[in-house]
């Protein structure tokens, strides 16, 4: 794996996957453990909480598409080693909040993804990509649910 | 906290869905729940305001970004490339996106 060369993005554009796309993965403990090990990258990069997320919805039965794809998270990981969430000592403190919902965005079971994320001051604090316990019948609906979830955030902070 | 948080959100009918506590027909299947976000608006803890999506900075949470767009919203949430190094200080420290 050290000879992969390094890429700019995690994850295919427009890419969706499911969950029968083919062969099964010959060694399905090791997809495991670096899902595992990715999820706990998330802690510090909240740039892979997406990709992680969804690569993490096949650890049962992981196909090829989806090693790829892991495979694909890790040329960007090598791409991107020297990156970190950065806090300016000048910038004032104050507490933001961004949130957005892809309405029906898992092919499998059309359930929302809920993204949302505060900041303090300079840089990100906070942030979570989720896909949704329910599924919503509209975007706004989505949107909606995505903004309920950080007002509990917000009491919490 | 004294003053409303802020919260950004690129969707102009849930905001208004939220900052109008009046009950619809079409909203009545929301679980009940989930408007507990009417009172935090009514109780002046959050502000909720819209944002253009080319300024959403939370669409890297919910799908995969071109590189352009990717750099763009790193930078926005603060993910820089930083010198590892722990000699020197914060002023002297060089940040490339």
């Amino acid at each position: 794996m050290t000879g992969y060369k390094p890429i700019s993005i995690p994850f295919e554009q427009n890419v969706k996957l499911s969950a029968n796309e083919g062969e099964l993965v010959e060694d399905t403990t090791i997809y495991r453990h670096i899902v595992g090990s990715l999820i706990y990258m998330i802690i510090t990069r909240l740039d892979l909480s997406y990709v992680v997320g969804v690569v993490s919805q096949f650890m049962q039965t992981p196909q090829k598409p989806h090693w790829d794809a892991v495979r694909c998270i890790l040329r960007y990981i090598k791409h991107t080693l020297q990156c970190g969430i950065f806090y300016e000592a000048k910038s004032p403190l104050q507490v933001h909040g961004y949130t957005d919902a892809d309405w029906a965005g898992n092919v499998l079971d059309r359930r929302s993804t809920n993204g949302f994320m505060f900041s303090f001051g300079s840089g990100a604090v906070s942030w979570s990509s989720k896909k949704q316990p329910t599924f919503a019948l509209s975007s706004t609906e989505a949107k909606y649910k995505s903004i309920a979830i950080v007002a509990c955030e917000v009491v919490w902070l | 906290m004294d003053a409303p948080v802020v919260i950004y959100c690129d969707n102009i009918s849930s905001i208004l869905l939220a900052n109008n506590s009046v009950y619809d027909a079409r909203t009545k299947h929301i679980e009940v729940h989930y408007h507990f976000i009417r009172k935090k608006v009514i109780a002046k803890e959050i502000d909720l305001i819209h944002v253009n999506t080319e300024d959403q900075v939370v669409d890297i949470f919910t799908k995969a970004l071109g590189t352009d767009k990717l750099k763009k919203v790193r930078q926005m949430l603060g993910v820089l490339e930083v010198d590892l190094s722990l000699r020197g200080n914060v002023e002297n420290s060089s940040l490339t996106s």
